[in-house]
């Protein structure tokens, strides 16, 4: 229910909290590197604090969750000032994927589903038990310091040891032992279930071993240990200060926890209380929907600064339980004794009446000691009182907590036997983590009042956030704009006019500068795609066992945002490939005298209307005599071609589609989706890809990709009266040319002769105008005297036989619907100041059809083209 | 959008060959005269496609219709042919026609299935009925097709597009059938 209410948020949140995720992905590569920086810290705690404040507006409760474990631990780090562990970062960097997956789940589910909720449970039970060492060993100095004889006479304490085994191990028993023999050797082994002589029984033990032990070592100690036996998957442990005899762990646990549940009658709420509902409130509780629940709660009097705690329970109660109606001590008054803590006397003066004529009052013989850690509420949620429990218990230090039901005063009601829970922590279990045993469960309901706090953060940023397509369709009108205002200028060339000329002067200023604006808001830096790689390193060089240091060059170098998406997967690829086939495993480089740590390098840098990415490895490069076997065991090419290639051409097999180098398949790279598949993606961008390769030296790719889409600068030349359009950038030379001197034809193809290189020709008429003698030799459809302009396609150079030249331009591309453009032999059209439209030729597919369809009859028949088509392209 | 269509029940009136025929008025941009604009064919288009057409800058694809509705070529071309121009799911597109009569209110409960033995063959055939343009001349009735009969080969599944382009329809064959309702 809550979840349709938002859904027209969803876009927005899975934008903002996206990339929230990223920049948290970038500080916690940060802090691995410097795992003391405070401003660190605190920056990925206020990252994780957004995006729970987020997760809670919009309802995403295992996002809440989660979030909020991780910010607990680093909420630690922050006050503790203490460098953070590598084993705290990656369980942290889990953690983040885990986040990751989650929203990836409720995208393409729609919602919030238990599923994502165990993920949740299951990441942040395994940082709850990182915290718990990071605290247990402080609890235990407190412990000490508060009472040192107990400590000198007893300083073995006993651990509770629970141990999971991997559901696939083989040999539970064997693990089980293993794990008693680790256990005996650190301490004195009280009791272990199951007992030590079922071990052969491997059904009894595959469910996990517990323990109770004896031990002076530390948790992390032992869980070390217990970590080196293979297949144990979880091991959590979990200390008892009790007296060194033998009592069963259940019996000690109970005794931490000694939870009763107690029948009271239900209290009335009071008027003041039922003025401050809202009339939507009071219909939900009519409803049963909500509830009004007394609170009273006390801490352990150990408890540090009882205020900030409170203020802090206040705070976080308002975000994720429910609405807070009336509190002693009040928000106000908290905050004022944090500042100056109370004396007992002002305390005692401090006992709200109000609340205890609520509660019949039994409790005013508290002392101001005890009241200053006394905290009563009333609250309005959406939960049960099991949900108050949990939440609270897991807030603060609890020693003592009475929660009551409360119904609306006007209601009538039987008085009927209601909820009353206890839990009273026993005294001398105070200095456990009172609390460990009870898990949050996550019913966390948001409430207006995050959303005006998370609108507020909002206000502050000078960002705004804008719909990509918008952005899109804005270029579009600038775009026609521009056409218009070329039209004008015609116009006025026509009838000269000065008034008019100098309102289209200025007319031209302002256009120019919109177009230019709008390119600008385009642009982005490519660091949006590079920043994603050290992650993406880091993971895959622990799983290659590989050291690999990434350099990062020019990553301010802009680029248009709709190629950051397109190339995030090509780069991805490469990257991969260059880790996983360029560079040599550790042993290798060793051998080979190389340093230990492979590099690969991302460059990149904007030349005139291109952006050029250089992707290098100082690995192995590639092997000429190993791409050729291949090639021949394939058959991409026979044993006569293979003799006639340069090595450069070779190794430019592994564009052909079907090739892949890697001897085994491994779940990097090597997928049989290989470099064909980037470089038809690349070509589709209008870009090229180059490859450079020294056998023992590293292979580098060099990319360039046009640094818009939108814009470019075309040739624009003549065919049959058509006017088309050829990108600047795909041209490498033109060529003037005599049909009887220059060109030459063997079968069915036309050559021609440049610098002693022999180019084929296309006859672009043929392709672009199919309305007649399409079975007419080539040579005869030539004329006397062309215009031969050279492209490169796939490293080959071809010729484009055109009629003549009309000059050069900068056009703005507007798509042509994929439907009229089945083959894909334009890239779009074009409209000129005077109003005619061509065609922008996409060079490569016509020289695919070229070489794939000599004898294509069929040109304009629909029904046999699709299907040639996906032939063609390898679809 | 799916809710404007249902509640505005207004469509645009043409002829084709000898046929009227109906679309959704919400679908309609514009009707322009296409003797006053120059087509550019596309290279490698389907042959349904006449060509493209600047229309104040914009580039717009035409389609002809007679061709796509394999309405016999020999019936040669209108002195003055008309397009409609059609713009859903973000794009547009020009339906070239005879002639564009009016637009007509067609109510949703005279809207039926068609007759299998139809010329225009599509699995998702309606007609619905409208009045004559004079009180002499008879009601006609109207055929609906889904979108992807003008844009997609009806025989290629594509699934989800399949599905998205079915809850609509824009064309309505128009015969007069005035004997039928007697």
């Amino acid at each position: 229910m809550r979840s349709n209410n938002n859904e027209e948020y969803w876009d927005l949140f899975f934008d903002e909290v996206n990339s929230h995720l990223e920049s948290l992905t970038q500080q916690m590569q940060a802090l691995e590197l410097n795992p003391g920086n405070l401003s660190i810290i605190r920056e990925i705690f206020r990252l994780v604090h957004t995006i729970k404040g987020m997760a809670a507006t919009i309802g995403f409760n295992s996002v809440v969750k989660l979030c909020h474990k991780m910010e607990e631990l680093f909420d630690f780090y922050r006050q503790n000032s203490q460098p953070v562990s590598q084993e705290i970062i990656n369980c942290q960097v889990q953690a983040t994927d885990g986040l990751f997956k989650i929203l990836e789940y409720i995208l393409a589910n729609g919602e919030d589903s238990s599923v994502c909720l165990t993920l949740a449970e299951s990441m942040s039970n395994s940082l709850e038990k990182e915290l718990n060492n990071l605290q247990n060993p402080q609890t235990t100095k407190e412990y000490k310091n508060k009472s040192p004889e107990n400590t000198q006479s007893k300083p073995e304490k006993r651990i509770q040891i629970k141990v999971k085994f991997a559901q696939d191990c083989q040999m539970p028993g064997v693990r089980a032992f293993l794990a008693t023999q680790v256990l005996e050797k650190t301490g004195l082994l009280l009791q272990s279930n199951p007992p030590k002589d079922q071990f052969l029984d491997n059904n009894i033990v595959s469910n996990g071993l517990t323990a109770v032990l004896s031990s002076d070592k530390s948790l992390n100690q032992i869980k070390e240990g217990l970590f080196r036996i293979c297949d144990v998957i979880d091991v959590e442990l979990e200390e008892n200060f009790s007296s060194p005899e033998q009592t069963p762990p259940e019996i000690v646990e109970n005794k931490i926890i000694n939870s009763e549940v107690k029948e009271i009658y239900q209290k009335k709420c009071p008027d003041y209380i039922a003025e401050k509902l809202t009339p939507d409130q009071k219909e939900n509780l009519i409803k049963d929907e909500l509830k009004i629940f007394y609170i009273d709660l006390s801490l352990i009097e150990e408890a540090e600064s009882p205020e900030q705690q409170f203020s802090n329970l206040f705070n976080n109660i308002n975000d994720y339980l429910g609405q807070i109606l009336d509190s002693e001590p009040s928000l106000s008054v908290l905050k004022i004794r944090q500042n100056s803590p109370p004396s007992q006397e002002s305390a005692k003066t401090n006992i709200n009446k109000r609340i205890n004529e609520i509660l019949d009052n039994e409790i005013t013989e508290f002392n101001a000691h005890k009241q200053r850690y006394r905290f009563q509420f009333i609250l309005v949620i959406k939960g049960d009182y099991q949900n108050i429990l949990d939440f609270l218990s897991d807030a603060c230090e609890l020693h003592k907590v009475e929660v009551k039901e409360m119904e609306l005063a006007d209601e009538t009601n039987n008085a009927s036997t209601t909820n009353f829970t206890q839990i009273n922590n026993s005294a001398k279990n105070q200095e456990n983590e009172p609390v460990n045993n009870i898990t949050l469960n996550s019913n966390n309901q948001p409430t207006g009042e995050v959303a005006n706090i998370v609108k507020q953060n909002d206000i502050k940023t000078s960002f705004v956030r804008v719909n990509l397509a918008s952005l899109d369709s804005l270029m579009n009108s600038v775009g026609e704009l521009v056409i218009n205002h070329n039209r004008l200028k015609l116009i006025l060339d026509e009838t000269p006019n000065a008034q008019l000329r100098s309102i289209i002067q200025y007319l031209n200023q302002v256009t120019t500068k919109i177009q230019q604006l709008v390119m600008g808001v385009r642009m982005v830096p490519i660091n949006q795609v590079f920043n994603r790689f050290p992650r993406f390193i880091r993971d895959i060089s622990r799983e290659l066992k590989k050291d690999i240091n990434l350099v990062l060059e020019g990553e301010e170098t802009e680029i248009d945002r709709l190629m950051i998406d397109e190339l995030n997967d090509i780069l991805i690829h490469l990257v991969r490939n260059a880790m996983d086939h360029g560079l040599e495993t550790m042993n290798e480089r060793m051998r080979k005298g190389k340093s230990q740590q492979g590099q690969i390098k991302m460059q990149a840098h904007a030349q005139g209307n291109h952006v050029f990415i250089t992707i290098s490895d100082d690995g192995r490069g590639i092997d000429p005599e190993i791409v050729k076997k291949k090639a021949l065991a394939k058959g991409l090419i026979t044993e006569e071609e293979a003799s006639l290639l340069s090595n450069k051409e070779i190794i430019n097999l592994i564009f052909s589609s079907g090739f892949s180098t890697a001897e085994t398949v491994s779940n990097l790279s090597g997928r049989g989706v290989g470099m064909d598949v980037v470089k038809s993606k690349i070509n589709s961008l209008g870009g090229q890809i180059t490859l450079q390769s020294v056998i023992g030296e590293g292979t580098s790719l060099k990319l360039s990709i046009p640094s818009t889409i939108s814009i470019i600068q075309a040739l624009i030349i003549n065919i049959q009266d058509g006017l088309y359009t050829i990108p600047l950038s795909e041209i490498r030379e033109i060529i003037s040319v005599e049909k009887k001197k220059q060109i030459y034809s063997i079968g069915n193809c036309n050559l021609l002769n440049v610098a002693g290189q022999s180019v084929p020709l296309i006859n672009l008429r043929k392709y672009l105008c199919t309305d007649e003698g399409l079975n007419v030799n080539d040579l005869d459809y030539i004329p006397d005297n062309c215009l031969v302009i050279t492209i490169n396609s796939d490293d080959k150079v071809y010729g484009l036989i055109v009629e003549s030249l009309i000059g050069q331009q900068e056009v703005v591309i507007k798509p042509i619907s994929q439907k009229a453009n089945l083959k894909g032999l334009v890239n779009g059209a074009t409209v000129f100041g005077d109003g005619r439209v061509a065609m922008i030729l996409n060079t490569d597919q016509i020289v695919r059809f070229y070489l794939n369809n000599e004898d294509f009859k069929h040109f304009g028949d629909l029904d046999n083209d699709i299907d040639d088509l996906s032939v063609l392209s390898g679809i | 959008m799916g809710d404007i269509l249902i509640t505005s029940n207004q469509y645009i009136i043409f002829t084709l060959a000898n046929e009227t025929m109906g679309i959704p008025i919400s679908y309609v941009r514009e009707v322009i005269n296409l003797n006053t604009h120059n087509l550019y064919r596309i290279p490698g288009s389907p042959n349904y496609f006449h060509g493209v057409i600047n229309l104040r800058g914009q580039v717009i694809p035409i389609i002809d219709t007679k061709r796509k509705f394999n309405f016999g070529l020999n019936l040669g071309s209108v002195e003055n042919p008309k397009a409609i121009i059609i713009e859903c799911d973000k794009e547009q597109f020009g339906l070239v026609v005879d002639d564009v009569e009016e637009v007509a209110q067609i109510e949703e409960s005279s809207i039926e299935s068609a007759p299998g033995n139809l010329s225009i063959s599509h699995k998702d055939r309606k007609i619905g009925r409208i009045s004559g343009k004079d009180k002499e001349i008879k009601d006609r009735f109207v055929f609906l097709l889904s979108k992807e009969f003008l844009l997609d080969n009806p025989d290629r599944k594509n699934s989800l597009m399949d599905k998205v382009l079915n809850e609509v329809s824009i064309s309505n064959k128009v015969r007069e059938k005035g004997e039928l309702i007697k």
